[in-house]
This record gives structure tokens, C-alpha cells and sequence, in this order.
């Protein structure tokens, strides 16, 4: 990003030391001892089923709830000590399930919400609202003055999106985005979310219950169940060195054919070498089941991964399937 | 109706004048102090269940003073001027509009709310860019009863030295003079019903706006059970 860039520079990392919260009334803490670190730009999930925590513990990222005790640093800084509460969340993107987009203003409006908070130059924003809405795949010139409501549920999670990154921030929270979208249209999303952000690198914390989405989108999943982390790996990590019952039924570990359909090839690619020659091209977000399958179909000893234009990013093989699964 | 019974306001027309612009003056003088009171006692006790039955509870129960009553009661304070007429119209109009305005911000969806405060709106920010405008439709649905309210009861005004359109009613009592009676009644009917129609529109145009703007409702437009008109 060239406006703005700087701030992704100065904050993205997070630190999340022995986070307690229990709320009052409650003999279980809500969030107990929940301690790790995420790398700037790294895409975490907070994976688990309703009432894990998960929310809540993404909730004190930007300060919507306090915790009991414990701490969360930003790039080293706590942001309890003395940072401004509506300062940092400006400084936050957020995305909720409800969208929660402003049914008074249009789409741009929407977006600049906190340019202006930060009292952005109006040439700078709407350039800004411009990129960002092209960035999502909805050409500003027609959807610029559109009303929320005028607009598919799949499109306003799009803006939704678009306005979280409005302010270039560094770190972006997520609740739920996609939950209450439809099945296809969510792929479509996710896809979109994908693309985004291999080209800005946010650090994003992303809430879902939803094993087939934590495990398409992640780096790296964190697992919570009552309260407690349970596992904190990679997506193929935890497919395959599952740290309990929990998480082994929890992400369907037994079923080898599933996991082929939820893992990224270029999770298990293998790095380009020069004598390989280009063949039979795979995109990079497709699963290893469509890997699997295009191996069989084309009787290749190995396949090309790409990142949809003709450049070879690395190959693939059984053996990289079989291992990584295995 | 006879020509004869009209010849007070085809001969008087400065007289006329001169009290619809007193009338006016009272009416919308009050409703207008009325929104800028009620907006933030509104915003206030938003929320706060028991404050709201106590504050609401209240206002009722002034409401049902006859403005006469009430008028008398203020006298002591504001002297025989328009200021007593306007702090009881005000004092009338605060059940219905602080009633439309909790309703109102009762019905914004949660979830906008927070998506506010998630991005860094400040409390003030929030009531101003957000709810402010969304409540705006049940606001005014608020402010249009309460004119007509208004506009009824400063008529009672000219007993307290504050002029309007009530002078030639009493006038025309006190002196049997029945064209001035049908001058008075008919004036303040025509200028409450004036004052309904015109924001009935500014009501229907924001519904309209609301309604693009909210397929899946950020405010439902149900407006609140109102009480029933006053007449006095």
C-alpha cells in the first residue's frame, strides 16, 4: 500500500500474555490463561465451538471487552497503558457477522467512516474508497452511491471488508464475516479474502466455528474449547498431529479423503527447482483432493503450482500429498 | 356557512395577521425548545429501564394537567407573558417526543451500534452520524402530533397575555361576536392542520429514503402507540 502504508509497518504484531476473563456471575472463567503470539502478517483463526471464548478473546483485541487479567501488546506496546481506547480501534479494522453497515450512507460513506475519523484530506479518501471498492470487485462508478440495502447480502460484507481496511490498518479483526452468508457466495468470499491478502499482508485475527473455513483460510489456527487454547498450529499441523480428542473430532482428523478437500496446495508444495520444466498447471488455492485427482487424471509424475498466471510458483507430487497427509 | 359569518377575517386581514403570526410564534417557538429538550432527555434515560418508567411515568402524569391548571401553576414563575404559554406547551410535548425518541433508538439494530464503536466513533460521534439520523422518521412522526398539541393548546395563551389566535375566540365570547369566534376557530384549525400535512410530507419523504435504505431494517418503522389527541 503506498497511503498510509506506515502504520502497517509500526503495528502488527500481537501478544496475547495469560488472558483471564470471567464475567461476573460465572464460576468458569469465559477465558482462561490464553497465552500466544502472532507474527505480523500472519492470518490467524480462532477456531472452536459456541461458547469456547473465541469472540470474546478477539473482542479484547480492540478493546471491547477488558479482560479479568493479562495483557495484549501490539508490537511490544500494551494496549491498556495509556493508549486512547477510540485511537487504537481506529486503528483496528472490524468486521462483524451482522455487517452492521450504515443504512443511512451510501457505499463510499460507509468506507470513508474512518478516514474521516482520522481526518484524512477528501482527495486522499475518496481515492482511498475507490481502490478499496476496486479491491473488492465492486466497480466504484456502480456501487459508489449505492444504499446497503440496495446491495446482496454477499456484496455488503464485501463493502464491510473494504471499509475495515479503510484506515490501512494494521491489524484486522473478524468475527464471524461469512456466517451468515450463503454457502456459495462464502467460497466466493473467502476467495476474495484470500487474494487480499496475499497482496497486503494485514495481521488478521479471524473468529469462526466453521472447521472447513479455518482451514482454507489460516496460517495458523488457534483452537479454544472452555475457555482454554487447546492447540495453536498450523492448519496441517493440526490435521495431522491433532493435540487431543477434542481437536481430532473437532477437524474430522480420521478422514484422510476430507482433509485432502480442506488443504491448500500451496501449503504442501514443494519449492521451484530450475530443471523442472512447467507442466499441467494447478492454481495455488486449490485443495489437494483436486491435486490428487488431476495427478491420477493426467498420469504426470508431478504437477506445476501457479499462481493463476502462467508463473510457476513450486511443483507437486504424491509424495508431497502422501507425506504431508500421511 | 353564510359569507356574513367570514366578514371578520375578509375586513381584518392585518388583525388576522398579525395573531397567526403570534399563534406561530408559540406553537413552534415550543415544539422546536421541546425537540432540543427531549432529544437529549431522551438519549439519556435510553437504556436505563427504570429511569425510563420513572421520567415517562412523570411527563404522563403532567400531561394530564389541563393546560388551564397548568398555566396557572406557572404563572408565579414567568409572569402573565408568552413565556408561561411556552415552558406548559414545552412541558406538554415532552411525553410524546421523549417517547418517540426512545422508541426510536430502541429500535437501531445492536449490531450498527457496534460496528460504531468497533471503528472508533466516540459516544458523541455515534448519537450524532449514526442513531441521530436513523431515529429521524419517529422523531418527526413525534413532532407532528406534537404541533397539533401545541397549536391547540396556545390558544388558551391569549388568557395569559401571550396573543395567537385564541384572543379573537375569547373576544368573540366575551362580546357575542360570532364572526370573530368562527375567525379564531378557523384559523387555528386551518394552521394545525397546515403544520400535520406539511410534516406528515417530511415524514413520508424520510420514510421513503428510510425504506431504500434499509430493506433489512436498521430501524423498524413502527412508530410508538400514540397518546390520544388533546382537546381543549
Amino acid at each position: 500500500m503506498n497511503s498510509g502504508g506506515h502504520l502497517s509497518i509500526f503495528m502488527s504484531g500481537i501478544r496475547l500474555e495469560k488472558i483471564v476473563k470471567t464475567f461476573p456471575g460465572m464460576k468458569r472463567p469465559a477465558l482462561n490463561d490464553i497465552n500466544f503470539t502472532v507474527q505480523s502478517g500472519e492470518f490467524i483463526v480462532l477456531l472452536g465451538p459456541s461458547g469456547c471464548g473465541k469472540t470474546t478473546l478477539l473482542k479484547m483485541v480492540n478493546r471491547l471487552y477488558e479482560p479479568t487479567s493479562g495483557d495484549i501488546l501490539i508490537d511490544g506496546e500494551s494496549i491498556f497503558n495509556g493508549m486512547d481506547v477510540t485511537e487504537l480501534r481506529r486503528r483496528i479494522g472490524y468486521v462483524i457477522q451482522q455487517i452492521g453497515l450504515f443504512p443511512h450512507m451510501t457505499v463510499a460513506q460507509n468506507i470513508a467512516v474512518v478516514p474521516h475519523l482520522l481526518k484524512w484530506p477528501e482527495g486522499k479518501t475518496n481515492e482511498r474508497v475507490d481502490r478499496l471498492l476496486d479491491m473488492v470487485a465492486l466497480p466504484p462508478d456502480e456501487y459508489r452511491e449505492r444504499y446497503p440495502a440496495q446491495m446482496s447480502g454477499g456484496q455488503q460484507q464485501r463493502v464491510g471488508v473494504a471499509r475495515a481496511l479503510a484506515g490501512d490498518p494494521g491489524v484486522i479483526l473478524m468475527d464471524e464475516p461469512f456466517g451468515a452468508i450463503d454457502a456459495i457466495t462464502r467460497t466466493d468470499l473467502q476467495d476474495a479474502l484470500l487474494r487480499l491478502q496475499r497482496r497486503l499482508r494485514k495481521t488478521i485475527l479471524f473468529v469462526t466455528h466453521d472447521v472447513d473455513e479455518a482451514l482454507r483460510l489460516a496460517d495458523k489456527i488457534v483452537v479454544l474449547h472452555e475457555g482454554r487454547l487447546v492447540q495453536f498450529d498450523t492448519p496441517l499441523k493440526i490435521l495431522t498431529e491433532p493435540k487431543n480428542d477434542f481437536v481430532t473430532e473437532l477437524v474430522g482428523a480420521d478422514d484422510v479423503v476430507r482433509q485432502l478437500g480442506l488443504v491448500r496446495v500451496e501449503k504442501v508444495m514443494a519449492p521451484l527447482s530450475a530443471h523442472v520444466p512447467t507442466k499441467n498447471l494447478i492454481h495455488r488455492d486449490k485443495s489437494l483432493r483436486a491435486a490428487l485427482s488431476e495427478l491420477v487424471k493426467s498420469k504426470a509424475d508431478y504437477l506445476t503450482v501457479s499462481d493463476g498466471s502462467q508463473r510457476p510458483l513450486g511443483f507437486i507430487t504424491f509424495d508431497n500429498i502422501r507425506d504431508a497427509i500421511g | 356557512m353564510r359569507l356574513g359569518e367570514m366578514r371578520y377575517i375578509v375586513n381584518n386581514p392585518d388583525v388576522m395577521l398579525r395573531l397567526l403570526w403570534q399563534h406561530i410564534v408559540l406553537a413552534i417557538g415550543a415544539l422546536l425548545i421541546a425537540a432540543a429538550v427531549s432529544i437529549p432527555l431522551g438519549y439519556f434515560i435510553h437504556g436505563k429501564q427504570k429511569l425510563t418508567t420513572a421520567v415517562l411515568g412523570v411527563l404522563g402524569m403532567l400531561y394530564t394537567i389541563p393546560s388551564l391548571v397548568l398555566m396557572i401553576l406557572l404563572l408565579p414563575l414567568f409572569g402573565l407573558n408568552a413565556k408561561t404559554v411556552i415552558v406548559a406547551l414545552v412541558i406538554y410535548c415532552q411525553i410524546i417526543l421523549v417517547r418517540n425518541v426512545i422508541a426510536g433508538l430502541d429500535a437501531v439494530n445492536p449490531s450498527i451500534i457496534e460496528a460504531a464503536k468497533g471503528m472508533g466513533m466516540t459516544k458523541a460521534q455515534r448519537f450524532i452520524r449514526v442513531q441521530l439520523p436513523l431515529i429521524m422518521p419517529v422523531l418527526i412522526a413525534g413532532m407532528r402530533l406534537a404541533a397539533v398539541v401545541a397549536t391547540a393548546i396556545a390558544t388558551i395563551g391569549a388568557m395569559f397575555g401571550a396573543g395567537g389566535l385564541g384572543t379573537l375566540l375569547f373576544n368573540g365570547i366575551s362580546q357575542g361576536r360570532f364572526d370573530k369566534i368562527i375567525a379564531g376557530s378557523l384559523s387555528v384549525a386551518l394552521l394545525a392542520g397546515s403544520l400535520n400535512w406539511s410534516l406528515q410530507y417530511a415524514e413520508k419523504r424520510l420514510d421513503k429514503i428510510a425504506r431504500i435504505r434499509a430493506m433489512n431494517p436498521a430501524v423498524s418503522q413502527k412508530t410508538p402507540s400514540h397518546l390520544g389527541m388533546r382537546i381543549e
